[in-house]
């Protein structure tokens, strides 16, 4: 008895591995079947049809830095100046990191000490303020509160 | 069309550097495995190309870094050329027309069997392919909507690019203290691969960088694909590659132009040939596993953190050689052998460039760190309560987590000796513990931090535990331990 041969002792192993193995491809053939992406609206056809069609203009729009096309004739290609804002926290960051993005090399420094800042303010009066405040004065006036400054010596 | 030019020459040095790798080896499917990882691995090489152009010969990086890449793709190709003459060739043919031959036309079906298995095979792959074509127009449709991508794409990685691209004389101003929310200490696998695709252009092309995003995604499916098709069954390979693509995080961080899916791939890519060289003991699959894990760690720096938890695993293994014949020193060696190179320019980035970043290079000692881990020791439940959520949640990860856990618990009843089965599952556990440390020590506010890192960090294991899963609960073996 102590000889048996241990075949028979495999057997429920390997039927049991067998049923794991199928329940396991069943589980996932079942979530395969089941996924589905999510539905895109009708106007995403045109877009995509631009994409394939390699028309790049269409897309410049979707860069968030495009506002600050009107800066970059008048700034340095690179070295650093100032960037001011309204000064409220959210809106620096989104528009610093755009205008950064856009006219790199050239770097974007949000502390008031560079000779040159580009001042990118929502009002006139906004950037009088803030220009007052961190001693520059207007060089080239685009309006709507967007300007190139330098500092008072 | 045009857009598709700047994956010429690093498909090609991708592909003639990992077959001049594999030459002397048996690897199976090695077809599957050069359509997988040749445009990530040439991808690598070029970024790395143009990062040492742009530090050593700043003023024509631009024509040094294309010369040297096309010199060393015409290089490579006539070795391969003169190795394809030599008559032992036939004997271990080279990957490419020979064996897709040998794979179609002389290995027809004659038997009923084998007739059925064929018919499944290649529904598992028609399944594959459907999937992967809904997939493409899913991809399509998503970036033609976002083209600049997430965050990160847009004020991290393509800002790097930028500078990179635009400026060879100002490029190093990106790792200015003034830039440090951008992440100045990231590695450059993903911007340079970005800023080399327009320097081929010519212009920054809105459609390069997801494009190249695509091709990154695409061959994470297939590096899953080779590895389970050369060691269960093409049929579990198939399925499982269409596994992954319906997994909606790794196709939504790729839509974003993350790096994150370009370190997956690497880590991917590296954890499965580890676990194919472990088991058919061939040097040379060490040093591609290594040279994969180098340029991890040349993606972003969690996957530095995935090259010491290999190496700490491979050393134990040697210490345990008793019981692991097949780590031997020179498998040790080989390994560090192919982290070698990018060792080194990853090396000179952190030293002379990106030396500081949210953890080092902070004014944190080891020992703060320490204390901060002890002191930090309440949020560990909030950490695994977040980690629980995300993996538990159906509709992202379609259960993939749960497979892997049911498989961690089988794996000591089907354990074999030295099948390494288990190792897959040791590195997606010590990456993601190491994530968890991060977390414990993070600068930022945690919860914050939690919400929008988690789902992206989990990622980079997730293949590695998909074919985990697939291995054990498939109860399968297709490759002898010798034949890779």
């Amino acid at each position: 008895m102590e000889n048996m041969p241990s075949i028979p002792s495999k057997r429920p192993r390997f039927a049991l591995s067998w049923i794991i193995s199928l329940l396991f491809y069943g589980s996932v053939c079942w979530i395969i079947a089941i996924s589905e992406l999510p539905p895109v609206s009708r106007h995403v056809f045109f877009m995509r049809n631009q994409f394939l069609a390699g028309n790049e203009t269409f897309f410049k729009i979707q860069d968030p830095g495009v506002p600050f096309a009107i800066f970059e004739p008048y700034l340095p290609h690179r070295g650093s100046v100032s960037f001011l804002t309204d000064n409220l926290e959210r809106t620096t960051a989104e528009a610093l990191q755009s205008a950064q993005g856009f006219l790199a090399p050239l770097l974007l420094n949000p502390d008031p000490g560079e000779s040159t800042a580009l001042v990118f303010c929502s009002q006139n009066a906004i950037a009088a303020a803030r220009m007052q405040a961190t001693g520059y004065r207007p060089i080239k006036v685009f309006g709507n509160g967007k300007l190139i400054a330098e500092k008072r010596s | 069309m045009t857009a598709l030019f700047p994956f010429l020459i690093p498909a090609l040095l991708g592909y003639l550097t990992l077959a001049a790798l594999l030459r002397p080896t048996l690897i199976r499917h090695k077809n599957l495995f050069l359509a997988a990882a040749s445009l990530p691995t040439g991808f690598g090489i070029c970024s790395a190309i143009l990062f040492i152009s742009l530090w050593i010969a700043p003023s024509h990086a631009r024509f040094i870094s294309f010369v040297t890449s096309i010199a060393a793709t015409l290089t490579l190709s006539v070795f391969e050329c003169l190795w394809a003459r030599q008559p032992h060739a036939s004997s271990n043919p080279l990957p490419g027309p020979k064996i897709l031959f040998r794979t179609f036309f002389l290995n027809i079906p004659r038997s009923k069997g084998a007739i059925l298995k064929f018919a499944v095979q290649s529904a598992s792959l028609l399944i594959f392919l459907a999937a992967l074509w809904a997939i493409i127009q899913f991809f399509i449709l998503s970036v033609s909507t976002n083209i600049t991508g997430g965050w990160d794409a847009r004020y991290m990685w393509s800002l790097k690019a930028k500078f990179m691209f635009r400026s060879s004389i100002a490029w190093q101003d990106m790792f200015s203290p003034t830039l440090s929310w951008s992440h100045t200490d990231y590695p450059l696998l993903w911007p340079g691969t970005l800023a080399w695709g327009w320097n081929c252009l010519g212009h920054e092309s809105l459609l390069w960088p997801p494009l190249a995003s695509s091709f990154f995604y695409i061959s994470c499916a297939l590096i899953l694909v080779w590895y389970l098709t050369a060691h269960v069954s093409s049929i579990t390979g198939w399925i499982a590659g269409t596994f992954f693509l319906v997994l909606t995080p790794p196709l939504f961080w790729s839509i974003h132009q993350y790096a994150d899916v370009p370190l997956t791939f690497f880590i991917t890519a590296s954890g499965l040939m580890l676990v194919t060289a472990l088991r058919s003991g061939q040097t040379r699959l060490f040093v591609i596993s290594g040279l994969m894990a180098g340029f991890a760690a040349w993606t972003k720096n969690e996957g530095v953190l995935f090259l010491l938890w290999t190496g700490i695993l491979l050393g134990g293994l040697k210490i345990l050689k008793k019981h692991y014949p097949s780590v031997t020193l020179s498998s040790l060696k080989a390994f560090l052998g192919g982290v070698f190179l990018p060792l080194v320019w990853i090396l000179a980035f952190k030293l002379f460039f990106g030396k500081t970043g949210d953890y080092i290079g902070q004014e944190r000692s080891a020992q703060d760190y320490l204390t901060l881990v002890f002191l930090k020791l309440k949020n560990i439940p909030m950490i695994f309560q977040a980690f629980w959520n995300q993996m538990s949640g159906f509709s992202a990860w379609k259960g993939l987590w749960i497979f892997s856990f049911l498989a961690c618990l089988i794996l000591p009843f089907k354990k074999r000796a030295n099948d390494f089965g288990g190792l897959l599952f040791a590195l997606v556990l010590l990456i993601n513990l190491g994530y968890v440390l991060a977390f414990l020590t993070t600068p930022n506010e945690l919860k914050w931090h939690l919400q929008t890192a988690l789902e992206r960090l989990l990622i980079h294991t997730a293949p590695l535990a998909l074919a985990f899963s697939f291995e054990i609960l498939t109860f399968r073996r297709n490759a002898t331990p010798q034949s890779g």
